[in-house]
């Protein structure tokens, strides 16, 4: 069930509420991984027509490769984008469900953040859509992203979660 | 040696503000390579009167620069203790300031190299949490002022752990000179470490790279390199084209048990230059850690600040009844010193101990763990698919492609002969699995969690929940298909491209509900 007024979903669990992602990120994945698909198959064609000394030849060849790679690209951003979804646990913290072959489920505990960046690409500026960065101190994973927010709600969650807390150290 | 500070004002503490300023020899450390490379061409030059290396003369006006620029930079530099933070002050034209608050420091290390206990004076090292630089080095201090500095810290964090510390602070530092030390190594332990340790194998390692970056070097390297392949090149042939491959393998094992034997002696005479008198101190809360031969390095760090405990117990390890007690804590990742260096870093409570001594280490530092009790529990039994599938994916292409290049050279090595190694192969590869998920298991106690596993080299990684920094759940295709989930977990600290937390292989039933535990302890 969508609540329209602050953008999440009602989750099965008590305490838990869905992060609605934006139709836009559908749309901003798909150029990326079109244009990168593309890219990377006409790419490797004319690479190899260049080893060969026959780019002229291979032109044909990297169009349809690029065409088949970005088609690739367009499925694995649909895929992508449904893996995707994140969650706020009320006064505990967030989980991130990511990943379409290998897949990871992050929960990170709002004891744990020391910041929080919202960013915005040119793209996402367009779309009045924001990413949200959870920082915490480990060495590993600097920074765990929540992808396709609005950007009010992107600011709301980054108010919410941070002044709760002084920092915990040691 | 005076040191430049108002010492008999910074014993005095509490206080609002002392200054510390860098030794007025510091700047022989400032120069660093600049120097290193050009001081001994030119004594050289100026005690032979070589001529013909006229532009070594020239380097002695960049040196001058240097050495000017070095004083003045030594000199501009200061730490202040303000009020709940080291101020740290240092440039010359384009000035830094830096504010370091006493609950982001995260360690206090000194290194003393040769020169610098030659001179009296050290290299003082602060670590916070913050990435790949240590937030402030001071190099260097005079003893005295280092001596002021770090017991400062030290009282400073005392407070922060248990209230009102001025007034425990006297018996503390009188209990400080009584107190026999927590672990210590003896010359029979550290020769342990050698035969244990490939520090050896390291080291040659580097001299090897190093060869190769040198002009003078790796041209006579070069020349020099049709040597091995005369000795030994002929023998081989003719082994190889009699069939005897037997016989050659033999040879090839003989040759790297020698091999093995001198870079174990290496590594025992490295084990001493790094391990010479090691002492492991605690001071209520305190741990210092003491070592080194030429070069001495003193590191110390609070209990609370271990970020993960791992016991490591290695084949070698086992025949001498012995096992090595690592901890991570937070600190300068990225800047890792060479090898042969002895880093200031603290890594280990005990490089080499017996499982007693080890026990009762953890017992110090981790006092609700009760490890005779723990309740361990294997991984899920699919683990072995999983392990056999992920070993064939490489070892499966591999056979096949040696076999065909066997048969493309007219099966030198007998099919037979062939099999019954891909048998022999096929069966370790097995049985290594096997005891892979035998000995693999997870324990909780209390806040504490804990993952042994290894066959050959047996780990036992015991983590707090409360240094975790997030938890993760991750699966890939495989584990898909089989059911199984890895549990992963961040640490601040933790051992480099790698998480601190890595359990594989739990069904995914358990996974989840050891994560949901795991969270409910962190939140």
């Amino acid at each position: 069930m969508i609540d329209a007024s602050n953008g999440r979903i009602d989750h099965p669990m008590p305490n838990r509420t869905e992060i609605v992602k934006l139709p836009a990120l559908q749309l901003a994945w798909r150029v990326y991984f079109i244009v990168w698909g593309f890219l990377f198959g006409a790419g490797a064609c004319i690479a190899l027509g260049l080893m060969f000394g026959a780019v002229r030849d291979m032109l044909m060849p990297a169009a349809i490769c690029g065409l088949v790679w970005a088609a690739a690209g367009a499925y694995y951003a649909q895929r992508a984008f449904n893996a995707f979804s994140a969650t706020v646990i009320e006064g505990e913290g967030v989980i991130v469900k990511k990943g379409v072959w290998w897949c990871t489920e992050i929960m990170v505990p709002i004891s744990r953040l020391q910041h929080i960046d919202v960013n915005q690409g040119p793209l996402d500026r367009r779309w009045d859509m924001a990413r949200l960065s959870l920082h915490t101190a480990g060495t590993h994973d600097k920074g765990t992203r929540i992808y396709g927010m609005a950007v009010e709600q992107a600011h709301a969650l980054r108010s919410a979660l941070l002044p709760r807390q002084p920092l915990a150290h040691d | 040696m005076p040191c430049a500070v108002p010492c008999s004002l910074a014993s005095r503490w509490p206080m609002t503000e002392t200054v510390f300023r860098l030794h007025p020899l510091s700047w022989i450390f400032h120069t660093g390579k600049a120097m290193e490379k050009l001081i001994f061409p030119l004594l050289a030059a100026l005690a032979l009167g070589h001529r013909t290396e006229n532009w070594r003369m020239w380097a002695i006006f960049p040196l001058v620069f240097v050495t000017a620029w070095a004083i003045f930079k030594a000199r501009a530099f200061r730490c202040e203790i303000g009020d709940g933070e080291l101020l740290i002050r240092e440039g010359l034209f384009d000035k830094t300031q830096r504010h370091i608050p006493f609950s982001r420091i995260q360690s206090v290390s000194q290194r003393r190299k040769l020169l610098h206990r030659l001179l009296g004076v050290t290299e003082v090292q602060i670590d916070s949490a913050a990435g790949s630089k240590p937030e402030a080095v001071m190099k260097v201090l005079g003893l005295p002022a280092a001596k002021v500095l770090e017991d400062f810290l030290r009282d400073v964090e005392l407070r922060a752990a248990g209230g009102p510390a001025s007034a425990a602070q006297p018996s503390t530092l009188a209990g400080e000179q009584e107190t026999p030390p927590l672990f210590s190594m003896s010359a029979a332990e550290i020769v342990r470490y050698g035969i244990v340790s490939n520090r050896g194998a390291v080291v040659v390692g580097i001299a090897y790279g190093a060869i190769w970056q040198h002009k003078e070097t790796r041209e006579l390297a070069l020349a020099n390199m049709h040597l091995p392949f005369d000795w030994i090149g002929p023998g081989l042939k003719a082994q190889l084209l009699e069939g005897h491959w037997l016989y050659t393998a033999l040879a090839g094992l003989l040759a790297l048990a020698l091999l093995f034997v001198v870079l174990r002696i290496l590594s025992v005479v490295l084990a001493f230059m790094r391990y010479h008198d090691f002492t492991l101190d605690l001071h209520g809360e305190r741990l210092t850690v003491r070592h080194g031969l030429s070069t001495r390095v003193k590191s110390g760090t609070r209990l609370p600040r271990l970020q993960r405990f791992v016991l490591q117990e290695g084949w070698l390890h086992r025949r001498l009844s012995r096992c090595r007690l690592a901890v991570d804590v937070v600190g300068a990742h990225g800047r890792e010193e060479s090898a042969h260096e002895a880093s200031a870093k603290f890594t280990e409570l005990a490089p080499i101990a017996t499982q007693e001594q080890a026990q009762a280490l953890l017992r110090v530092c981790l006092p609700e763990l009760r490890w005779d009790t723990l309740d361990w529990r294997s991984l899920d039994a699919k683990a072995l698919t999983r392990r056999l599938m992920v070993k064939a994916r490489l070892l499966v292409p591999a056979m096949l492609g040696l076999a065909f290049l066997d048969y493309r050279m007219g099966w030198r090595v007998p099919v037979l002969d062939l099999a019954i190694v891909y048998a022999l192969v096929a069966v370790a590869t097995f049985m290594y699995a096997v005891a892979w998920l035998r000995f693999s298991a997870v324990a909780e106690s209390g806040d504490l969690l804990l993952f042994r596993s290894g066959v050959w080299k047996r780990n036992w990684v015991i983590v707090r929940a409360q240094r975790l920094q997030n938890v993760r759940l991750v699966t890939s295709p495989l584990d898909v298909s089989l059911g199984l989930v890895q549990l992963e977990g961040d640490i601040m600290g933790g051992p480099r491209g790698k998480r601190g937390l890595v359990i594989p292989c739990l069904s995914r039933e358990d996974g989840e509900a050891l994560r949901d535990r795991l969270w409910r302890k962190i939140v």
